[in-house]
């Protein structure tokens, strides 16, 4: 049975990154907002029956998705039933800010829970002080919009009509809302028979079995690849990060430590959380730091495998693992960049001079064209412009 | 048909058991605003399958109420077809029938042989409902997003199982969720036991009797009040009113109230008013209706018992776009308080035409300040919102003197007491008190005005302000004074000393400053001169008004040595005033 399914293993592998693939085309080509987000936030997944990351399309989402889909399966103590679709936004059950909205719906074969496709999409507006939700001066999360806890938006395929209705009353974009949920749960369904029918194709057990071997394939490329770098201690500091609520300076401090296949990230030192919206959550943070192992290894897979070899310490309470209610909004842009750009220094220091390098991260964490304002405070060194407040 | 007795039995029966609630929700919620302020109302309602009826309520805010049939309307519309035992639905959102955010409705079907037919629901203004600024009220907010969550019609109870998902989500918008917890428990905890009281009224008297006695007090109550509007003149009254301002710089808002009786008709309509505004003082319909009613209501002999039949002869409209009837998504978290107020005068002020004696203030005024914060003796966040400094608005009527604190509209709430507040919140009062020469004079005069001074302690509190009053102050009456002006200053005392003119947002209140609050009280009904000499004696040897006060609004001479009042002198004095 085994040698059957490490047979199976590579083709599955190529089936889930093409479904996952698929799921994206689809949703980038018919999401209603699409003109009005940020098309990097976009990421669709595939988890293993106990809630393992097997493919996800977006590496730099990979930690999110792991950490969604856990506090999900928390929330509802992992019943669900065939036809869920839970949606999340909030930060502080495992996401990013609340302009990222996590839809996880489990599948099902013939009765039995066989995994989970997870979708992560941007909401064009959710509620709060500003259209779009990226608040300078907001102090409190709830200043950046409205927090969705996990909640089943259809349960056994029955769409909760006023779960709906909130969700859509607290956005300024209401319809653009509601036609990306039907185009993300159209693309859970597709994942959903297409998962299904693979089930079917390689039977439940060998599938089990090819995940399996496909989670401890990556873990083990991945301890292969860290084996290149240099063993030791590094060292590696953001550029400050301003703070338009506080005069100080906000800095990343990270210290890698590589050893035999594993990396063990540790922030401590880094500032203190924020009273603005350049906060992240602990998950975020973690999403950040891998994106430099996927730029010096851009051939990994994107799954939970790559996960097993990491270790984090990101101190609670300090800007990158802020506590409720600090607000967050900006997280996945400066913020983020900083602890790339931290982590991508210790990492050149790392690298073997014959082995890969680091290329250019930066351009993943500039903030696109929206059509939305952010204003700032107008003091030196404000990424924002200035307007005069009314 | 049911005998007159009996109804009137089912009636009480039912105003008790909205009693009873009433009591529950007292002695089960944890915020303050509830067990100490009672701001909330309990009420039941009857559905016939087409019109949704207030059959019941209990002693409570007229705002609650009156707003609380669109709300219960709203909620029958989108749930009659999916309804069963043990549900328990609720909503708080402005445009469905609501008034502002923080007033949220509980209801929970009651059936009888398979059909819904009462509805027990409470109305309640909760503490904190997220948004950019605890408690709701944000000066700042040009749209409704900016004030607080919005829930449409949603079902928290399904067959008696809680949606702990769509709990979860609801009080994760909240900074104090174990508070918000503990208010919605006892809120549905009140529905609770109204359903087993309505089981067993439905066991005594059957289906029956109990529907044909609410559809007689619901008549009774709509022949009582057409008879009364019967002996009113016909014609067509005009009556405006005029807000400060709505904190977003527009200012002189206006309301107009034309009404109209036609036999034992009324109609109100509110062409004319300004349009809607940038700031949050835009008034729902739900809002503007109940408003209405609260003027109707106190016009009306107190013993027509409030219900859908006293509505039934009244039409009111209101052109939509206006700060009476605004669209979404228009902020409106002030709306309960200001504009509501201006149009309860307005509609006042048409009345006064038609029935003078009648006819008194019912508008507010306020002086908002919601504060929150860390409390470091108990770790955990708060937020209240200050009522020390927002009392005291009742204005004279024919007959009596403006009392105590709330004004009419607020009757049902009760005062927080200091010592109360300084345990729950790290405040530290220094003041709270009636000040001498602020009443408004008139034969009934208005309430004193209202000192208050709150020193932070120990935390930093985040204050959100907002003042009306200033220059269009509670209205007097039939020949009566307007009320004083009402003022504000933050770092009272310090060489920070801010007077604050309109609103004020996210001010930081570090321990040790002190917040000085001046509220103007209410307007004065009829002439000051023609006001009981001894009564202006009293008010003397209470120190509401000063001997020099009482000789120059009132005519009345009292000697400053033995406090005796000379009335031969007051006569002559107040006959060479006359001329």
């Amino acid at each position: 049975m085994a040698a059957i399914a490490r047979q199976q293993q590579e083709p599955l592998e190529h089936e889930l990154a093409a479904l996952t693939g698929r799921m994206r085309a689809m949703i980038l080509r018919s999401l209603a907002s699409r003109a009005l987000i940020d098309r990097r936030h976009v990421a669709c997944a595939i988890a293993t029956a106990d809630a393992r990351v097997v493919q996800i399309d977006n590496p730099a989402r990979l930690a999110v998705a792991d950490a969604v889909l856990r506090s999900v399966l928390a929330a509802f103590g992992g019943k669900f039933a065939d036809g869920d679709v839970v949606l999340t936004n909030d930060p502080f059950s495992g996401g990013t800010h609340l302009q990222d909205v996590t839809f996880v719906t489990p599948i099902f074969l013939q009765g039995e829970l066989v995994g989970y496709g997870i979708v992560q999409v941007p909401l064009p507006d959710i509620g709060g002080m500003a259209l779009g939700g990226y608040y300078p001066r907001a102090s409190e999360i709830w200043a950046e919009g409205v927090r969705v806890t996990p909640v089943k938006c259809y349960r056994g395929g029955q769409l909760q009509r006023d779960a709906l209705t909130m969700l859509l009353l607290n956005s300024r974009l209401p319809h653009l809302i509601e036609k990306d949920l039907e185009i993300v749960v159209g693309a859970l369904e597709q994942c959903k028979t297409e998962v299904a029918s693979l089930n079917v194709q390689y039977t439940s057990a060998d599938y089990r079995q090819a995940l399996h071997d496909i989670l401890a394939d990556t873990e083990a490329r991945t301890r292969k690849a860290i084996q290149v770098l240099s063993p030791g201690n590094w060292r590696g500091e953001s550029e400050p990060i301003h703070s338009c609520l506080q005069e100080q300076k906000f800095r990343v401090v990270v210290h890698l430590r590589v050893t035999d296949g594993t990396v063990s990230l540790d922030f401590s030192g880094s500032s203190a959380a924020a009273q603005g919206f350049i906060n992240m959550t602990a998950s975020t943070t973690m999403a950040a730091a891998t994106i430099p192992f996927y730029s010096l290894w851009p051939s990994l897979p994107a799954n939970d495998g790559v996960l097993q070899t990491f270790s984090f310490f990101i101190p609670e309470g300090s800007l990158l693992h802020a506590r409720l209610p600090l607000s967050v909004g900006w997280s996945t842009y400066q913020p983020s960049l900083s602890v790339a750009q931290a982590v991508a220094a210790c990492l050149r220091q790392a690298q073997s001079e014959r082995g890969p390098v680091v290329t250019q991260i930066e351009g993943m964490f500039s903030l696109p064209p929206l059509p939305f304002m952010v204003t700032g405070c107008g003091r030196p060194g404000c990424p924002f412009p200035s307007l005069p407040r009314a | 048909m049911v005998d007159r007795i009996t109804a009137l039995v089912v009636k009480d029966s039912l105003e008790a058991i909205s009693e009873e609630m009433s009591k529950t929700v007292e002695r089960t919620a944890v915020h303050p605003l509830f067990n100490e302020v009672h701001d909330y109302s309990t009420g039941v309602f009857f559905y016939d399958g087409r019109n949704v009826r207030l059959v019941a309520r209990a002693t409570a805010i007229p705002v609650h109420i009156f707003a609380s049939i669109l709300s219960v309307e709203a909620l029958m519309d989108c749930f009659r077809d999916d309804l069963h035992e043990g549900d328990i639905v609720m909503l708080n959102d402005p445009y469905y029938g609501g008034t502002h955010h923080a007033d949220w409705t509980v209801m929970k079907p009651v059936f009888f042989e398979g059909t819904p037919v009462l509805f027990p629901s409470v109305r309640a203004h909760m503490a904190d409902f997220g948004g950019p600024v605890a408690g709701g009220y944000n000066p700042e907010a040009k749209d409704i997003w900016q004030e607080a969550l919005r829930i449409p019609p949603i079902k928290l109870f399904e067959k008696g199982v809680l949606r702990q998902d769509i709990s979860e989500w609801i009080l994760a918008n909240s900074r104090i969720p174990n508070v918000l917890r503990g208010d919605l428990a006892a809120m549905f905890g009140a529905c609770n036991l109204a359903e087993q009281r309505i089981h067993a009224l439905f066991a005594k008297y059957g289906g029956e009797v109990v529907n044909e006695s609410i559809e007689y007090m619901l008549d009774y109550a709509e022949k009582r009040f057409r008879a009364e509007v019967a002996k009113w003149p016909d014609g067509t009254y005009e009556g405006t009113a005029t807000l400060d301002h709505d904190s977003m710089g527009t200012r002189d808002v206006q309301v107009k109230a034309t009404v109209t009786i036609n036999g034992s008709d009324l109609r109100i309509d509110f062409a004319g008013s300004s349009p809607e505004t940038p700031g949050f003082v835009n008034s729902p319909f739900g809002n503007t209706v109940s408003w209405v009613f609260t003027a109707l209501c106190s016009v009306l002999p107190e013993d027509i018992p409030v219900n859908s039949g006293v509505f039934r002869a009244v039409k009111i409209t209101a052109p939509e776009g206006t700060v009476v009837n605004p669209l979404p998504p228009a902020p409106c978290m002030f709306s309960t308080v200001v504009i509501g107020g201006d149009i309860g005068t307005a509609t006042m002020r048409a009345l006064a035409q038609a029935v003078p004696d009648k006819a008194g203030a019912v508008s507010l005024n306020y002086c908002l300040c919601t504060t929150y914060g860390h409390d470091s003796r108990y770790n955990s966040m708060f937020v209240t919102i200050e009522y020390g400094n927002t009392l005291v608005a009742a204005s004279g009527t024919q007959g009596c003197d403006g009392w105590g604190g709330w004004p009419a509209p607020m009757c049902g709430l009760i005062y927080s007491t200091v010592e109360m507040s300084e345990i729950q919140f790290p405040f530290l009062y220094h003041q709270y008190e009636y000040v001498s020469d602020t009443a408004a004079p008139g034969r009934w005069r208005g309430v004193p005005g209202f000192a208050m001074k709150r020193e932070s302690v120990r935390d930093t509190s985040i204050l959100n302000v907002a003042l009306t009053g200033v220059r269009h102050t509670s209205p007097g009456f039939a020949g009566g004074k307007d009320g004083a002006s009402s003022r504000y200053v933050l770092n009272w005392g310090t060489e920070h000393e801010e007077e604050v003119l309109e609103s004020a947002a996210n001010r930081p209140s570090p321990p040790g400053t002190v917040i000085a609050t001046f509220k103007g009280g209410g307007g004065g009904w009829g002439d000051p001169f023609a006001r009981d000499p001894h009564k202006v004696l009293d008010d003397v040897l209470d120190e509401h008004v000063s001997i020099e006060q009482a000789e120059q609004q009132y005519g009345v001479i009292i000697d400053p040595d033995s406090l005796k009042l000379d009335l031969d002198e007051t006569i002559r004095r107040r006959a060479r005033m006359a001329k």
